[in-house]
């Protein structure tokens, strides 16, 4: 699964046409090599005066490191908008990023919970991302694991299962998930909690630093 | 597969895709909704999408509507082959309801634009272009850098180049008229909307480079999937 970053571009002039931002990932340390791969996207149009631009570019959570054989979470982002503009093109100058991350975790003492999800942002919550957590003693191998859980059909047997699967699991559960961004944003962040089984029982909610909200309601600014 | 070839296709995959934008819609059918996602995975026809390394978005309400939307970045090309299987499903929560929808399943297809240069002006042609699920403005925007008969290391499928190549001579040499062909894609069936960038690069004289739009008076052109 990818993260999703919005680059939004605001015009200062008139008679700006179009903006793409042309960008690349490598790994730590290295540039790109433009003329092999990279990718070129058009901002969106979204009016306004001064007129704005946006793109919510999606982007991966790990780059391959050809020169040591492996992949890397954090990786840097390389980026340039072109500008076509009164009959003539135009460059920025050449943008690099620190693409690193944030581990977080919910302590549930109690064992209440079934499923959480990091509801976070960067910067706003203009291109929110949903990011399953697991308490990583979770069998790897499960079929109830929190990635498999949208596209399970039968959502009754894996409120069921995970349930009992949890309960035998000593407390507290320690739900873990990762969280993207470059280095020195800020991310907006809530948890999505639900506890699916007992169906009695059953509550959803999005919790910030104020308790209890609808998505987006109240929520914890993280440092990268 | 080898580890370097899986490297480099992760690598490919990482940062280096070519892509074009789709945008999705959902409209609520009720109040209350809390959370609608769309979730979204590709494969070679006749093939089943592997969820559980699907991707996902949450799709974002307007402010005065129950309009959510998303727009999907998808593979220009997957295996080879520009025409692949596009599935999606949402999955929606109210209060402490869920529900998930059907799988839907669509066929993503190109079509190849023309542009005829009869003058020679021109030394690149892209072609601005999108898919609207509804409103014309809604759609995503896309580019396409075309390529020209004759010049055979050109892609009529490439996004836009770091910078306008080197050409201008090798485009002056080819006969009149010059054809630009580039690819759109979208679902089977859809209606794709495009305008016609034209630029003229690497002059002798600089100051004789220029950019221009053909958007047939505002309207664009559309072409069916």
């Amino acid at each position: 699964m990818s993260w999703y970053y919005p680059k939004g571009w605001t015009d200062q002039e008139d008679g700006v046409e179009q903006v793409l931002i042309h960008y690349a990932c490598t790994p730590p340390g290295q540039y790109p090599d433009w003329s092999w791969g990279h990718g070129s996207r058009v901002l969106e149009d979204r009016g306004g005066y001064p007129r704005t631009r946006l793109k919510v570019l999606r982007m991966p959570r790990e780059v391959w490191d050809m020169e040591h054989g492996w992949s890397t979470p954090e990786y840097r982002f390389h980026y340039y908008f072109e500008v076509f503009q009164d009959g003539a093109r135009w460059t920025t100058d050449l943008f690099s990023e620190d693409i690193v991350y944030r581990d977080l975790e919910y302590v549930d003492d109690h064992g209440w919970a079934t499923n959480i999800c990091i509801y976070w942002s960067v910067g706003d919550w203009g291109a929110p991302v949903y990011s399953p957590m697991e308490d990583p003693r979770f069998p790897a191998d499960s079929e109830f694991r929190s990635t498999r859980y949208y596209s399970y059909w039968d959502k009754d047997r894996f409120h069921h299962d995970k349930f009992h699967m949890l309960q035998a699991m000593e407390r507290p559960h320690r739900w873990q998930a990762r969280m993207y961004g470059p280095r020195g944003a800020t991310l907006v962040q809530q948890y999505h909690i639900g506890r699916m089984h007992p169906p009695e029982e059953k509550d959803e909610f999005w919790l910030g630093p104020d308790g209890r909200s609808a998505p987006g309601g109240n929520w914890w600014v993280q440092h990268l | 597969m080898s580890e370097l070839t899986a490297g480099a296709a992760g690598a490919r995959h990482a940062g280096a895709d070519h892509l074009f934008g789709l945008r999705k819609t959902w409209w609520d059918p009720a109040p209350g909704i809390e959370m609608v996602q769309i979730h979204f995975a590709w494969t070679p026809p006749d093939g089943e999408p592997d969820w559980e390394s699907a991707e996902s978005r949450v799709m974002t309400p307007g402010e005065l509507s129950r309009l959510r939307t998303a727009v999907l970045e998808v593979p220009r090309e997957l295996d080879g082959s520009r025409e692949y299987l596009l599935h999606h499903f949402f999955y929606v929560v109210r209060g402490t309801e869920w529900v998930s929808s059907p799988v839907f399943t669509e066929e993503v297809v190109t079509r190849e634009v023309t542009w005829t240069d009869e003058t020679g002006d021109w030394t690149h042609v892209g072609i601005g272009w999108g898919v609207s699920p509804g409103a014309p403005g809604l759609a995503a925007p896309n580019y396409t850098a075309a390529a020209m008969d004759g010049l055979t290391f050109e892609d009529a499928g490439a996004g836009a180049p770091p910078e306008p190549s080197p050409i201008h001579e090798f485009v002056r040499a080819q006969p009149l008229p010059h054809v630009f062909r580039g690819l759109v894609w979208g679902p089977r069936g859809a209606d794709v909307r495009y305008v016609v960038h034209l630029v003229r690069a690497g002059s002798p004289r600089p100051e004789e480079d220029a950019e221009a739009w053909e958007d047939n008076g505002g309207a664009g052109w559309t072409i069916t999937l």
